[in-house]
């Protein structure tokens, strides 16, 4: 199932929250939605599923808005607010009443309560949970119609490590299904090496859209550094063989187009001795930044150095 | 909407602030109705010591229907429900036809309830309740009024979307703006007014030309309340953001 938003657009007395944006998100693919705090990346989830009324535009699921699915949770799951919960409910009978609106079978509950690791405390009141119980609640509240589509808002907000790698995982799993994930983070490297696609925006506005490449460009690669004492000899022998240097500092180099197994091999026939040998994961952070440098909200004035 | 009204359902009987209402309208009738039934001398119709005992539940009925609707959206669970439920409408349909017929039920239990309880009293003081038509009818218009009751207070609670909001809002009316209006202007004019038109649909109670005569007339106008505080709220949600 495909997403297409177009001309999304809403506003909050004087301010423009959302402007103009259009994008599309692909199935089987997992869709990073990122932004800086503030850019309104919450308001466009809500606007895409009509609980925001919008000024301008709209959005389809396979060419139908989402208020005219008669049983939603079985096409769209989504995730919103963690912490919106009758406290005193339990967790089970908050997902009961749920899925009874949408002719889901009360067996599914205790199923999707188990896939996100809350079967245990199906039964306590949600009151009593933390912020990354919540979390996990609302991803079962999204599963629930085991639906062709998620779109899910900061899934990681309040998760510890364990909890961030475990819902990425979770999120490649889903996509791996042939489901399209849609999900925002206002931390690019929160979702690592997972993301296929990409919709970056700032201040309402779309800044970037596309595959991963496409968006972050060279960054996006992964680079070796490498340091020896004879890094100008070193430097030569790996552009013979493809790679070239990023970045050089001293004994220290980033190389760029070679695998770090090749580095080492070109240094070892040559004798070259290596103080350091590390495959570097993309600097997703730095392309993010470059890319919303100007659209932070709520920045920090510069320090000088 | 079936699904829509289990949904509702569900939600009233898994959280504990509509047992705990019900509960109080119930154990305040009961003691209205036995101090009513202890002081009776005779000389009036038995009937009459019940028609006000449950005014008390009419009124926490209306605060149970503020709690259904403006209850969702202090939690944030109105996301939810308008996720799970796209068409607003649908969602308060749901929640009134849930709400009024918990209202109409718990209006009979709360009148029939007290009933026996001034029945046992007046009993051990050698009377007698009389049970006939009028005890009928005044059965039939505490089910018809509480049933009325919840779905105004749904309405309020559309248009504060917040409890203490609507609750304030209520008891302002209770006991400020109506015993006002009354004074400056009147039976003419207060009888006209959403709560003295809902207890005024209760036969017996302050029927002496405070309020139209029969009492389905009260109701009717009250209901006329529920109706307009529905609609106006259910066009205030559908134009929000939830």
């Amino acid at each position: 199932m495909e997403i297409r938003a177009a001309g999304l657009t809403k506003r909050f007395g004087r301010v423009l929250a959302v402007d103009d944006l259009t994008f599309s998100v692909a199935s089987g693919a997992v869709t990073g939605f990122i932004g800086p705090n503030g850019a309104g990346k919450s308001t466009t989830v809500r606007l895409m599923i009509g609980l925001d009324r919008s000024d301008g535009g709209g959005t389809t699921f396979d060419g139908e808005p989402y208020r005219s699915f008669d049983q939603p949770l079985r096409s769209v799951g989504v995730l919103l607010d963690a912490k919106a919960l009758h406290p005193r409910r339990s967790a089970r009978d908050h997902l009961r009443a749920v899925a009874i609106t949408n002719g889901i079978a009360a067996a599914r509950v205790d199923e999707v309560l188990g896939l996100v690791g809350l079967g245990d405390v199906a039964g306590r009141r949600a009151g009593g949970f933390s912020l990354g119980m919540g979390q996990r609640l609302g991803l079962a509240l999204a599963l629930l119609g085991d639906p062709p589509v998620l779109i899910l808002d900061e899934p990681s907000n309040g998760l510890d490590p364990e909890g961030i790698v475990w819902i990425r995982k979770f999120m490649r799993f889903l996509a791996d299904e042939g489901r399209t994930v849609f999900v925002s983070s206002h931390i690019l490297s929160e979702l690592g090496q997972i993301v296929d696609d990409i919709v970056v925006i700032g201040k309402g506005r779309l800044l970037a859209s596309g595959t991963r490449a496409e968006v972050l460009g060279d960054s996006a690669a992964s680079t070796v550094i490498v340091a020896s004492p004879d890094a100008g000899r070193l430097a030569e022998l790996v552009a013979e063989r493809g790679g070239r240097v990023a970045e050089a500092e001293g004994p220290r180099l980033e190389l760029a187009g070679i695998d770090a197994a090749v580095v080492g091999e070109v240094a070892a026939a040559a004798g070259i001795v290596l103080h350091e040998l590390t495959p570097h994961e993309p600097s997703l952070e730095q392309a993010y930044l470059r890319l919303t440098g100007d659209e932070q909200e709520y920045r920090a004035p510069e320090t000088r150095s | 909407m079936i699904g829509a009204m289990r949904g509702e359902w569900l939600k009233l009987i898994t959280v504990r602030s509509p047992k705990v209402l019900i509960a109080v309208a119930l154990l305040s009738t009961w003691l209205i109705a036995g101090l009513g039934a202890n002081d009776f001398e005779g000389g009036e119709r038995t009937v009459d010591l019940l028609s006000g005992s449950g005014s008390l539940a009419v009124v926490l009925l209306l605060i149970l229907g503020i709690q259904i609707l403006a209850q969702e959206y202090r939690f944030g669970t109105i996301r939810t429900s308008f996720t799970a439920v796209p068409v607003r409408s649908r969602v308060i349909g749901a929640k009134v036809v849930v709400g009024a017929a918990v209202g109409g039920v718990t209006g009979v239990v709360v009148i029939a309830s007290g009933a026996l309880v001034a029945a046992t009293v007046l009993s051990s003081r050698g009377y007698t309740l009389a049970v006939d038509a009028k005890l009928v009818e005044l059965v039939v218009a505490y089910a018809v009024v509480c049933a009325l009751s919840v779905a105004f207070g749904i309405g309020i609670g559309a248009i504060t979307r917040n409890p203490t909001f609507g609750i304030t809002a209520v008891l302002l009316l209770t006991f400020l703006v109506e015993p006002l209006v009354t004074a400056f202007t009147g039976d003419a004019v207060s009888r006209w007014l959403p709560l003295t038109s809902s207890l005024g649909a209760l036969p017996g109670f302050s029927n002496d030309g405070f309020t139209f005569t029969p009492w389905y007339i009260s109701a009717l106008v009250f209901a006329g309340w529920s109706a307009l505080a529905l609609v106006i709220g259910g066009l205030m949600v559908e134009r929000r953001d939830a």
